[in-house]
């Protein structure tokens, strides 16, 4: 009871300034009462990829009260009366995080494509009741990036949160305003080209120049007001001043100042070399924190992704040819979008110096020497696409990465791209009881998903 | 005058020189050499079940032999020690490398068409469908056209040359689907498509000179049962029709998409009809995997094709561990992409599982082969190896 009391002092000392960081707070304290009270459960014999200090642990044990990790270890001494189950032949892996998801966004909202629109919160017009989540969740995918999906150059705030234990349970929100989608992808009656792209970086550019003009009317503002006050002290008439007139507060451009003062990183979409290049100019020129999305030509510009230090998020399948729009290939065979052939796929004989390079090339772990924090993303636009990120993590493997990058880059690295890792993407005393329990090892796509904890609390149970 | 006549010889030179390189490249290859794959775990999708250490003795592109015993006999050997073999995975339905050229969209009926016309072994998906492993294709025309053509089953090869073929003509491929419906031409409806092919079939032979029909050999070989009808029918409407058209004509055919087929599986069954699912992607409904196992399990024959490229060359290992997922084994969800297909498609004597007398069409895995962890290691076929991770 304390502790609502304690978070509801907090409720009214912070100014509400919108509703999401009322529902955002709202859900937590709605969370508390379903973990509290819990009995202590001891989970033993299981080999345990904890993902933090403690690595594998062969086999090891994990005790679990109210929706925390109380204890992980070789041996763990349970109280008495803690409930025991035994893990033996199994493995358990933290709850696995994906940097990105279309889950909650209605069918409409994923094809969106109004204004440009950097305030627009996800919060704000989510779906909270999607049919899609039990089955994403039953997966072991337990926390999800979610974000307006806009065509726009600009697209809105992201946030993290938690699935649900429970059909329709509620959601809880880990970070609210946890990045700004920016798009640098442009397609002008379905065609692309780098001119196009370039265009689209300016707009960006543009947008931000403005932001920056915007402060310094606000900051001009406040030194004349200061003026204006100091002269109001003054005795004589003739040294007082005109009182400013006060600039028009823009929500949007605060939210652009804000990503500039790196409060949140900037998510951006980028698919092609170009693309990449423009956006590593965009966080040099204004200071943004970035993380690029999908850029299916990392390879290309390897080098200069280790020297700009970004994080980026990608899929081993992810393809341009096919992603760029909603419904991609299939979209285009069923007469959806009427593109020409040389828009998704080779026009012919690999010529163009467009066109992607064979998948041999890209040598994943090449990121790993890098030192680039990699994480994966489901590879479209499909919300069901987010349950199968093991898979994914599976293909790197297949594809060179060493298997403890893979497992990596589903729990732990996504869990601090998205700056959640104090509570969730590693097995360590006092995070999130969020695991999966598996039948083999993790990436062995062979291995089914037996249980599912969320919070310490199990999926489909009641 | 005098240049042409000049140039004969030198045009006949060349061919003749041509035709030597031709013939003394295809001598090469044909030579009987003995090779020995060493040492591995060999799922045969065949009778022999999975062999847990084998070696495969292959001559003349054929498997001679699957050998348990350690000891070998002579030949070059490779060695594949603690890797999985599996059979070249067959691909009943694909547009590979030819997507925009398998549709002739003027009329609805282009029933003569050949879908091996369109083919080009030049274009890079070739060479990633050989990459997964895809041994085996049935070239398609589209799901545009009521009647789109005659398939194509090969072997995939970028040889230039051209590929070894199963048959020229496979299926007359027929389509129930959305996409038939135009507003600009006949059919307009699911309906108008069934009533427009029932009049064709009952004048086969009489209706050259109408616009709507580009030349109607191929309608008439399906009236007299030299061709077999592979019908696109994805839902439960589109395949009622179907089943209902094939038993009106008593003839037998084979359903290509097939997701909502499982709802009328004792219909299926009853007129012995197989279908070909449209592969299970990772943001495929729950329900739809389930229509996969739901068809097996009540003992319709199943195999997953590719659709490629409007699905991806690793969908057809994707869509057999999402089957496994369903509860259904190993081993029998690898078949319904080697074994079942091949016997579908009427191929199965020489392609699909690994038995003795049959193509030398393997892969080999760096683990289990419905693991996506585990990478292509190389991919055989007749015995000549057309992948190589490295």
């Amino acid at each position: 009871m304390e502790r609502t009391g304690d978070q509801m002092k907090k409720v009214i000392a912070m100014s509400p300034r919108n509703l999401s960081f009322f529902m955002a707070l709202l859900l937590v304290l709605a969370l508390i009462p379903c973990s509290a009270g819990q009995e202590y459960l001891l989970l033993k014999n299981a080999k345990i990829y904890t993902l933090g200090a403690s690595g594998v642990l062969e086999p090891g044990m994990i005790l679990i009260k109210d929706g925390k990790i109380q204890k992980i270890g070789k041996t763990v001494d349970p109280p008495a009366g803690a409930q025991v189950l035994d893990l033996s032949g199994k493995t358990v892996i933290p709850g696995i995080v994906s940097a990105s998801s279309s889950l909650f966004l209605t069918e409409k909202d994923r094809a969106f494509s109004g204004d440009e629109n950097p305030d627009a919160n996800i919060l704000e017009g989510m779906n909270y009741f999607d049919e899609f989540v039990p089955d994403v969740v039953r997966e072991g995918v337990t926390t999800v990036y979610i974000s307006p999906v806009s065509f726009r150059a600009i697209g809105g705030l992201g946030a993290v949160v938690k699935l649900p234990a429970q059909e329709r349970g509620r959601v809880e929100v880990l970070k609210e305003k946890a990045g700004l989608r920016l798009k640098l992808e442009s397609m002008e009656i379905n065609k692309t080209s780098s001119l196009l792209r370039l265009t689209q970086y300016q707009r960006i550019r543009d947008f931000f120049i403005q932001a920056q003009e915007y402060r310094k009317e606000w900051e001009k503002y406040e030194k004349k007001s200061t003026e204006f006050k100091e002269s109001q002290k003054g005795a004589s008439e003739k040294s007082k001043l005109k009182e400013p007139e006060k600039p028009q507060r823009d929500e949007g451009k605060e939210i652009l100042l804000q990503a500039m003062d790196k409060k949140f990183p900037v998510r951006i979409e980028a698919h092609r070399a170009d693309s990449i290049h423009n956006a590593l100019r965009l966080g040099e020129e204004f200071g943004l924190r970035i993380v690029l999305e999908k850029c299916e030509d990392w390879f290309k510009v390897l080098p200069q992704l280790t020297v700009a230090s970004v994080s980026f998020l990608s899929n081993p399948l992810m393809d341009y040819r096919k992603s760029i729009l909603p419904g991609g290939a299939k979209g285009y065979a069923a007469g959806l979008l009427k593109a020409k052939e040389e828009d998704f796929f080779y026009s012919g004989k690999e010529s163009s110096g467009d066109s992607p390079s064979p998948k041999s090339t890209k040598n994943w772990s090449a990121l790993v020497a890098g030192k680039i924090p990699l994480a994966l993303i489901p590879p479209d636009n499909y919300p069901l696409s987010a349950r199968y990120m093991r898979y994914y993590a599976s293909l790197l493997v297949s594809q060179g990465l060493p298997e403890v990058e893979a497992l990596k880059a589903v729990t732990s690295s996504p869990a601090e791209i998205l700056g959640v890792s104090g509570r969730v993407g590693s097995l360590e005393e006092g995070k999130d009881a969020d695991l999966v329990v598996l039948t083999g090892e993790p990436l062995n796509s062979l291995s089914k998903v037996e249980i599912v904890f969320v919070n310490g609390l199990k999926v489909g149970e009641r | 005058m005098k240049m042409s006549k000049r140039k004969e010889p030198i045009l006949l030179s060349f061919f003749f020189v041509f035709f030597l390189t031709v013939s003394l490249f295809w001598g090469s290859q044909e030579k009987n050499e003995t090779l020995v794959i060493k040492g591995a775990k060999i799922y045969t999708s065949g009778p022999r079940g999975v062999l847990a250490e084998a070696s495969l003795l292959i001559e003349g592109g054929k498997i001679k032999k699957i050998i348990e015993a350690r000891d070998l006999p002579a030949g070059t050997v490779v060695d594949y020690s603690g890797k999985c073999i599996a059979p070249g995975l067959v691909d009943a339905h694909t547009y590979v490398s030819a997507y925009y050229r398998l549709l002739e969209n003027s009329r609805a009926v282009t029933a003569d068409l050949e879908a091996f016309a369109a083919y080009d072994p030049m274009i890079p998906d070739v060479r990633t469908a050989l990459a997964e492993g895809i041994t085996t294709v049935n070239l398609s025309p589209r799901n545009e056209n009521l009647v789109g053509g005659i398939t194509s089953i090969f072997k995939l090869t970028t040889d230039s040359l051209g590929p070894p073929f199963f048959k020229k003509g496979g299926f007359l491929k027929v389509s129930f689907c959305k996409q038939v419906e135009r507003d600009d031409r006949s059919p307009t409806s699911l309906m108008g498509a069934e009533e427009m092919l029932d009049e064709w079939m009952q004048k086969p032979g009489q209706n050259e000179g109408r616009t709507d029909i580009l030349s109607e050999g191929g309608i008439a070989k399906l009236a007299k049962g030299e061709l077999q009808p592979l019908i696109a029918a994805s839902n439960y409407e589109e395949i009622n029709t179907a089943l209902k058209w094939l038993n009106d004509w008593k003839k037998n055919g084979v359903i290509v998409g097939g997701e909502e087929a499982s709802a009328l599986a004792d219909e299926l069954k009853k007129q012995d009809v197989s279908v070909l699912l449209s592969p299970l992607l990772f943001s495929t409904p729950e329900r739809v995997s389930q229509n996969a196992a739901s068809l097996f399990r009540q003992g319709v024959r199943i195999a997953f094709v590719s659709d490629m490229p409007e699905g991806e060359a690793s969908g057809l290992r994707t869509s057999a561990l999402l089957l496994f997922h369903q509860g259904i084994s190993q081993d029998e969800a690898l078949k319904t992409i080697t074994l079942y297909p091949a016997q579908i498609l009427g191929v199965a004597d020489s392609v699909g599982s690994l038995e003795e007398g049959k193509d030398a069409d393997f892969i080999v895995f760096s683990g289990e082969p419905l693991d996506l962890g585990a990478k292509v290691v190389a991919v055989y076929s007749n015995g000549r190896l057309v992948h190589n991770q490295n």
